[in-house]
């Protein structure tokens, strides 16, 4: 990214007031210091709004209006007092002289010629392009909306809401990460829901199917520790012997994608020894007895012994343990749902809880993530269309947005007409880092005529855009956050003011919001006042306030609070599926063209020219292209790295150190060669990060195969990141 | 010297995930290079099972430290309770200390021009509180300890393993406890 | 591996041919062969050496500016010893170029002091690098190359120097000293890689070293060559022609140059062996 040096120094020269020329010295003294004086040292409460399981709740210490450093809130009682590594990179990140500090724009788009602009300028052009775009298609659909996790905070959907303002818009519809699994527990108990994390103290045996929690939620370790203290056994089951599986007390390396198998496996000797929990999964479920039925004439160990790759007296030893333990709970990790039948796969994982009558009990369940805390008002979203807008007919003959798959964006956005998309408008998303198929993505960016993004970091996105506008990290804005695998909710504070001139989505939807009536009166609903802290109080409803026993929003200023609810899901048995009972026989996972009972549907096979599989999941050092960036993360972890089998690199004459090709009829990369046993010969291994200047990025091999699932709950099936083909070749 | 603190490391819980190195910087906001505390993965071929097996090292406050022998301007102290600490305003940059440490631990900072090293959060402890990484450990992997005999009889505690250079050389206040394997049912 | 480090190559062979001058200008004196004229020039050349060695030294230093404080640590550190001996050493120095100008008879007895000064801090600086970090460091080694750069240099500068006014008696004893310092170098470099070679890291040093470019041509230009021109030159009771000498002087020079960044590159540590 070339940023013309005379900008940069004119630009950081010409620094607003009230933003600090900042530098890194202001932060080297410790605020622990002896001789550091504690004078004017303020502390404020925030949470971290990541797309992470932890969603830590954080202290920042901030003296002299300069945050000194972040530390875990001890009154959170899933994080207790402890951050990630990634949490203690965060000053790195709020001070990072790589931030973008001003609106700019960007000619042409591509170049890296940056230029800074005004606020006004910013709001202006955007404004200006909306309505050309209204005035030339006759409605505001042209412009499509991208935003997913880069901040989860719920005022944060004000960006959503600056969309529903101005008119019907293409909106990137779906989630990349987990629909698959959501779907499977949609249709088997109504919606997802686990239990509390905190209550695996509980667990008697715990399993964890393609599950990383010592890099992903490592908050959980000590209450899986705790269990396994008073003797819980630890069962991992993942193709790559991660960090997790390092600590197992038994480690199956599966064959990939093929833990339903395992599951069905299992199910087969538990109903054939008469560990089943009749009871339980008679009264509680429908549909259960025909799956008995179908385990009886379909499956048999040697089958699941063949497809899955694991000796039959271990599918013996884990059946019986997990059928005779109680309780014995089972964490269904993301990863494990990244296949063509990742959905089926958890229905069979769900349905061998249900059976053994693990559901709705605590140290139980089959966990996999809940969404139980989040009933905010979305009052930030919720802005009518200007009157007079023109939308797309749905299905249902209502008018409305017109969505496109997430999962398939850079095809969608070019398949539209009628009208065809000509804007872009991403928040809290980084396609160009994220997405499939990079190359796709790229052509169809240049194909835009217009591209606004919301961000903090020149990323890859950003560096395809036309104008950039600068987000505010979560210290210098107000929001509220909830978790979607633990039970409390924080407040976050503005513990500084924002850098330079960032602001927070719904301070640009305001500005959006004047400009564009003041061009034209009403086209555009969005609020134009409101100070943040006023945007989350907004947030909270009666709901809310009784499932954490305050009575208002200001009480999490004095620490988080946990909601009330049992500590096991479903304990009280008032399932949501349309029978209200556990459905393992779902009509409506046939009416949308899928199994009704959770029986095996085939994995994807690698093709022949591309026999090796690529997987991506998650490193410790990133969240998605956040965190692995900063100068701190790039000295732990300066550069990727690939982990081969020595058995698979001997075949292609690759030695440690070296650079290996990984490609497909996608695209390619070259990264560095780690040999390793923790893989097996057939999958490859590298994680899926940005690093600073780098344009490494594993998804241009990837392809947007769809996951079996996720429509029914979020609108588009997943994408099946880890049926990955490729071939390797030594660089 | 009344006593030895010291670290006692467990890689049976220690989970790779580097957090102690980043609260030690997020402490003392350290520049972006120096790593005063640095999480290692073991090699693969030490152990009997392949798995991912970690440890951590900051400075090891050594009984015979030798970047206090050799330091030309007595930067360096080592207190009643063992702890080594660096004093950064004495600082020349001569840098013979991390040519002396087995262990390479003081890092020299091409900014300042002078050696900074972990001072296992001395002032911390002199007001009660554990050492930044000890506290930010969520397996509880990382523990302040006294280094003594009762700590070294106790099961499992190991005076180095593998691939560190040997205890003897400077007699570093660090203790470790081995990983563990379990059971694995493996593809290859 | 080490890094070429220009200032200590520079403070190291500049203060070790400074004080091998002084010690051979008191070889000369005893044997009541020093004339005055040599005496002023050798104590000359030797001060500007050390005097460029000395500054060489700061720019080792991340703050050179507070280089006084080095003296503080004479307990145990061999660095303070070594500033703290170069620093009397000098200061004999002056003395010595005090004298130059006002001969007196007290020059034996100076030159004698300023030696053992000097020789006491070519020891430290070698002690220095005794650590028990660095196998291939850690035994007398340093000690008898640091020595043998001020034997050999010093002797062969004062035949430069000499000139005229050294005998060609004296000009012989001189040169066949430094044949015979070189022929000791070679020796104890054969024995001492045969030693540390034992040793892991010692073995990777001598690995280094025996592959290394840079060693032949020390080899080739600090050894052979000087060693063939000396004993042919001896041998045939021929007199060297000036440049001759001064030929010897650059390869051996050069030669010991070369060896002393070897000497830094070539150090290989004890460290942490772990995959990342």
């Amino acid at each position: 990214m070339k940023l013309s040096r005379r900008q940069f120094i004119g630009g950081t020269a010409a620094a607003a007031a009230g933003a600090a020329l900042f530098n890194f010295n202001l932060l080297t003294k410790s605020v622990t210091a002896a001789d550091d004086s504690l004078e004017d040292l303020k502390t404020f409460r925030n949470v971290c709004p990541r797309n992470c399981y932890d969603t830590c709740g954080q202290i920042s210490y901030v003296q002299n209006g300069i945050l000194k450093k972040v530390e875990g809130d001890p009154k959170h009682g899933y994080t207790n007092g402890k951050l990630c590594l990634k949490g203690y990179t965060y000053t790195r990140r709020v001070y990072s002289p790589d931030r973008v500090k001003y609106p700019m724009k960007q000619t042409p788009r591509g170049s890296g010629n940056w230029t800074r602009i005004s606020w006004d300028e910013a709001m202006d052009t955007i404004a200006k392009k909306i309505l050309e775009l209204k005035s030339r298609y006759g409605s505001t659909l042209p412009i499509c909306f991208n935003k997913y996790s880069g901040n989860f905070g719920i005022v944060h959907y004000g960006a959503e809401g600056t969309m529903s303002s101005i008119g019907y818009t293409t909106r990137a519809l779906g989630t990349p990460c987990w629909p698959a699994g959501i779907d499977a527990q949609t249709y088997d108990f109504g919606t997802l829901y686990s239990n509390d994390p905190e209550d695996m103290v509980n667990a008697k045996y715990l399993i964890l199917w393609g599950q990383n929690a010592a890099w992903t939620a490592i908050h959980s370790l000590p209450f899986i520790n705790k269990a396994r203290e008073r003797g819980a056994k630890l069962v991992v089951i993942d193709p790559v012997l991660t960090s997790t599986a390092s600590k197992a007390d038994l480690y199956i390396q599966i064959n990939s994608s093929t833990d339903g198998a395992l599951a069905l496996g299992m199910a087969r000797y538990i109903l054939d020894n008469n560990w089943v929990d009749w009871d339980y999964a008679r009264n509680n479920s429908v549909g259960f007895d025909e799956w008995v039925d179908y385990l009886k004439t379909n499956i048999t160990l040697d089958w699941a012994s063949e497809k899955t790759g694991v000796p039959q007296d271990i599918i013996r030893e884990i059946a019986r343990e997990y059928a005779t333990t109680k309780p014995a709970s089972m964490w269904v990790g993301y990863g494990m749902q990244r296949h063509i039948n990742g959905g089926q796969n958890v229905r069979i994982i769900d349905a061998l809880g249900v059976m053994t009558g693990n559901v709705g009990k605590s140290g139980g369940g089959v966990n996999y993530g809940h969404l139980e805390t989040w009933g905010f008002n979305y009052n930030a979203m919720t802005n009518p269309a200007p009157k007079d807008s023109k939308g797309f007919i749905g299905p249902d003959g209502k008018e409305g947005d017109r969505n496109i798959n997430m999962n398939n964006f850079a095809h969608d956005v070019m398949a539209q007409n009628d009208p065809p998309v000509k804007m872009l408008w991403l928040a809290c998303r980084n396609p160009g880092s994220q997405d499939p198929d990079t190359n796709a993505i790229e052509k169809m960016f240049a194909a835009m005529e217009f591209v606004v993004t919301v961000d903090s970091f020149f990323n890859k996105t950003v560096q395809m855009s036309d104008i950039i506008l600068p987000a505010t990290t979560h210290f210098e804005d107000w929001d509220v956050m909830a978790s979607y695998w633990h039970y409390w909710i924080g407040i976050n504070q503005r513990a500084i003011d924002p850098m330079y001139e960032s602001k927070s989505d719904v301070e640009i939807a305001m500005l959006l919001s004047e400009k564009m009536n003041a061009l034209e009166s009403g086209s555009c609903t969005f609020p134009t006042s409101g100070t943040p802290e006023e945007w989350v109080a907004k947030e909270f409803n009666p709901g809310i306030h009784s499932l954490l026993g305050i009575s208002d929003y200001q009480e999490l200023i004095e620490g988080p609070r946990k909601a009330k609810m049992t500590p096991a899901s479903w304990a009280d048995g008032k399932f949501r599926t349309p029978s209200k009972k556990i459905e393992i026989h779902s009509n409506l996972a046939e009416k949308n063209g899928l199994p009704a009972l959770p029986v095996w549907v085939e994995d994807m096979k690698a093709p022949e020219k591309y026999p090796i599989r690529f997987f991506t999941p998650h490193p410790q050092h990133g969240l998605h292209s956040q965190f692995q960036n900063l100068d701190w993360m790039m000295t732990a972890n300066p550069e990727p790295k690939v982990e081969i089998h020595p058995v698979l690199a001997a075949k292609y004459g690759i030695s440690e150190g070296d650079k290996v090709k990984i490609y497909n009829d996608l695209g390619s990369i070259i990264i560095k060669a780690h040999l390793t046993r923790t893989t097996s010969p057939e999958v490859i291994v590298s994680y899926e990060a940005w690093y600073k200047d780098s344009n490494f990025n594993v998804n241009y091999t990837l392809k947007a195969t769809p996951s079996d699932m996720g429509k029914q709950a979020t609108g588009n099936d997943g994408v099946a990141f880890h049926d990955n083909f490729v071939m390797i070749e030594k660089a | 010297m009344t006593k030895q603190l010291g670290f006692l490391h467990n890689s049976e819980k220690c989970v790779g995930c580097q957090g102690c190195e980043m609260a030690c910087k997020n402490e003392y906001q350290t520049d972006a290079t120096p790593r005063w505390r640095q999480v290692f993965q073991l090699r693969e071929e030490d152990y009997s099972l392949p798995t991912r097996m970690f440890f951590s090292m900051a400075c090891n406050h050594c009984a015979n430290p030798e970047c206090l022998r050799v330091c030309p301007v007595k930067a360096y102290t080592k207190r009643e309770d063992g702890i080594v600490v660096h004093d950064h305003d004495r600082c020349i940059g001569c840098r013979l200390c991390l040519m002396a440490c087995p262990y390479d631990r003081p890092q020299f900072n091409l900014d300042k021009k002078k050696v900074e090293k972990c001072n296992l959060c001395y002032q911390r402890i002199d007001k009660g509180e554990k050492p930044a990484c000890v506290a930010a450990c969520i397996p509880e992997a990382l523990q302040l300890v006294e280094i003594n005999d009762a700590l070294d009889q106790k099961m499992g505690v190991l005076k180095t393993i593998p691939g560190l250079p040997g205890p003897d050389i400077t007699h570093p206040a660090i203790r470790f406890i081995g990983p563990k394997q379990g059971k694995q049912i493996r593809r290859d | 591996m080490g890094t070429w480090e220009w200032p200590l190559i520079v403070f190291t062979v500049l203060s070790q041919i400074s004080i091998g001058i002084i010690f051979g200008l008191l070889c000369l004196d005893r044997r009541n062969q020093l004339k005055e004229k040599l005496f002023k020039q050798g104590v000359l050349v030797s001060g500007i050496l050390l005097i460029i060695a000395l500054l060489a030294s700061l720019f080792h230093l991340g703050h050179p500016e507070a280089a006084y404080r080095a003296i503080t640590h004479l307990g145990s550190s061999w660095l303070s010893r070594e500033i703290l001996f170069f620093i009397l050493a000098f200061a004999g120095w002056l003395y010595l170029l005090w004298l130059s100008f006002h001969p007196t008879g007290k020059r034996q007895s100076s030159l004698l002091i300023t030696s053992v000064l000097g020789l006491l801090g070519i020891i430290s600086s070698a002690m220095i690098y005794v650590l028990p970090r660095v196998p291939a460091w850690n035994n007398v080694a340093p000690v008898f190359f640091f020595i043998l750069t001020a034997g050999l240099l010093g002797a062969l500068a004062l035949v430069i120097l000499g000139g005229q006014e050294l005998q060609s008696e004296q000009k012989k004893s001189l040169l066949n000293w430094s044949l015979g310092c070189i022929i000791v170098s070679i020796f104890m470099f054969v024995l001492y890689t045969s030693i540390i070679k034992l040793n892991v890291q010692g073995a990777a040093t001598v690995q280094f070293l025996l592959s290394s470019p840079l060693f032949w041509l020390r080899a080739v230009l600090g050894w052979l060559a000087p060693l063939i021109l000396l004993l042919t030159g001896l041998k045939s009771q021929k007199v060297f022609t000036a440049n001759t000498l001064y030929l010897v002087f650059a390869l051996v020079g050069i030669g010991e140059i070369l060896g002393r960044a070897l000497f830094y590159v070539s150090s290989v540590g004890i460290h942490i062996s772990a995959l990342f």
